[in-house]
């Protein structure tokens, strides 16, 4: 069986293996890698990080490969008809489960674009020195701060964030209507060189800073030092598991889309594992060297760590701002390095939004015979549309919603549903041969093994030990402040009408391809 | 965690990171050399 004519491919294997690796390599890279090593036991963070990379990345990774691959034998480049083949048309529930594949993306893709359309406004705002002169951390928390509230001028119009936001879908949707290779495979191809060597240049810059507070030797034992107690607390192995996810992104449905683009015959093990590893060096060689050790140089220790207790943003974009106007030289040094740092973390968003962004583009095209640029018009429509909310709603926690649900939590429950339909329902001897077909590399044989018993117990397990401690007190809201509550409820709201709406579609679109196959 | 002095790295750590950064940089390493060595092409390239 070959690909059918009118799908679109890839076209050269380096331009596949920057599209994945660009899809992998994202803000948790150089934001959530660092904060969770720091705060779950330093270098022996790296003991469970490394063991779940074996035994839940890796495997998962090529699974999701191998279900990309083989649904575009049958012309499907989304997951709902990718579980639909996985069980041979058999089982009617496949596909609606499916929609999962679709709905997570495309609400990750609206918050993240927004998200990721702030690195615009500081790379710009590092540029022309907007932020300079607020040396403190609270100040930059307030600049942040007003940027981030649609109703607080204070430091910025509220327009101003709307505007990036606007520019950074703009670009999306010029760079998503050129197709796979025209597009996707261009972006990723000018873009993750890019992203490469200004990390390199940041690392060594980092790396060659006076000491101040402390020195960044001192940064990088802050996050490699071991703290062998941490390797018998469960929550350490499970923030690694979880940062699996992350950074591989995993569970989401983005992985299959771009793997359906490939023709039978063309390797998945030994291409899915380079984007993985490439994926990784971005990670814990680039992604340890810079935030965290510059925070510490600057803050000390217990400054940085405190810092990092705040979160990924109070890491980027506060504290990275405040190092930016204390480094020594020319401030148009400064803020070119400002410039680097915002720009790279644009640029490893953007080249995983349109990743996001890629499964309803093909849902749309596949299931409903529309042209790639009317889907994806439609697509940034909705994009804009419901991204305004979290413009507007921002300060509430509405974007930490959806981040929880579909950006979190919900990427282990799709890994949970696919993993069984792979290893139990098509059976793990013919995704086994499945993975292999036209392999440029032999998976060794203990991976069946684990594929079919290993990955799925560590997977519910996560599944279970998050549902218990954390998606329950969630869901009910423990925590927050009461007048945010009607905002919440709201943000699930909006969700929840994109599941059904998905749900729909799905079954709409079976409905005209079972019309147009009678 | 174990601190030297504020300005320095415990050999420990030197070792985790070291050992971790080294895994992922030999990873990478032999996957393109595998890649350039006697890898295929997508088959449109090899089309071409």
């Amino acid at each position: 069986m070959t690909l059918p004519p009118t799908r679109e491919r890839w076209g050269t294997r380096v331009g596949l293996i920057l599209a994945m690796a660009g899809n992998a390599v994202g803000l948790g890279n150089f934001l959530r890698f660092p904060v969770q090593a720091a705060q779950n036991g330093g270098g022996t963070f790296m003991i469970p990080y490394f063991v779940s990379f074996l035994l839940l990345g890796i495997p998962l990774m090529w699974i999701e490969w191998g279900i990309g691959r083989y649904g575009g034998r049958f012309g499907h480049g989304t997951v709902p008809g990718m579980f639909d083949v996985l069980t041979d048309r058999r089982k009617k529930w496949a596909k609606y489960a499916g929609v999962l594949g679709l709905f997570m993306p495309l609400v990750v893709f609206i918050y993240y674009t927004y998200v990721v359309s702030w690195m615009l406004g500081f790379s710009f705002f590092s540029l022309t020195g907007e932020y300079f002169g607020l040396g403190e951390v609270q100040q930059m928390r307030d600049f942040l701060g007003s940027y981030q509230n649609l109703f607080d001028s204070s430091v910025h119009g509220g327009w101003v964030a709307l505007l990036f936001f606007l520019i950074t879908m703009s670009f999306l949707g010029w760079v998503l209507s050129r197709g796979i290779s025209g597009g996707i495979e261009k972006l990723a191809l000018i873009g993750m060189p890019i992203l490469f060597l200004f990390a390199f240049v940041l690392m060594v810059r980092v790396l060659t800073l006076p000491p101040a507070e402390a020195s960044p030797m001192a940064g990088l034992d802050f996050i490699w030092s071991p703290e062998w107690s941490s390797l018998a607390e469960p929550k350490v192995w499970l923030a690694a598991a979880g940062q699996m996810f992350f950074t591989l992104s995993l569970g989401m449905g983005t992985i299959h889309t771009y793997a359906s683009y490939l023709s039978e015959r063309d390797d998945i093990t030994l291409t899915g594992l380079s984007t993985g590893a490439t994926n990784e060096f971005a990670e814990v060689v680039l992604g340890g060297t810079i935030a965290i050790p510059a925070a510490v140089v600057f803050f000390g220790v217990e400054g940085a760590q405190e810092i990092a207790r705040g979160g990924s943003f109070d890491l980027g974009i506060v504290a990275m701002g405040v190092v930016f106007q204390g480094l020594p030289g020319p401030e148009l040094l400064a803020r070119l390095t400002g410039f680097l740092w915002f720009f790279l973390l644009f640029i490893a968003g953007i080249t995983s939004a349109v990743a996001q962004a890629s499964p309803a583009i093909s849902f749309l095209q596949e299931g409903f015979g529309w042209r790639r640029r009317r889907a994806v018009r439609a697509l940034m429509a909705i994009g804009l549309g419901i991204g305004l909310l979290h413009v507007v709603f921002y300060p509430t926690g509405f974007l930490d919603e959806w981040d929880y649900w579909a950006g979190t939590f919900g990427l282990v429950i799709f890994a949970a549903i696919e993993i069984v339909l792979f290893s139990f329902v098509f059976g793990i001897d013919r995704g086994w041969e499945e993975l292999h077909r036209g392999a440029d590399l032999q998976i060794p044989p203990i991976y069946k093994p684990i594929m079919k018993w290993v990955t799925p117990a560590f997977l519910y397990t996560l599944l279970g030990w998050w549902g218990v401690t954390e998606a329950v007190p969630q869901f009910l809201m423990e925590g927050k402040d009461p007048a945010d509550i009607p905002y919440l409820w709201l943000s699930r709201a909006v969700m929840l009408v994109l599941l059904v709406a998905g749900l729909l579609l799905v079954r709409e679109a079976w409905r005209r391809r079972e019309g147009w196959s009678k | 965690m174990e601190q030297v002095n504020g300005h320095e790295i415990t050999p420990f750590a030197l070792g985790f990171m070291v050992v971790s950064m080294t895994s992922v940089t030999v990873l990478v390493v032999y996957c393109y050399a595998r890649i350039l060595r006697g890898g295929r092409q997508l088959h449109r390239e090899a089309d071409d």
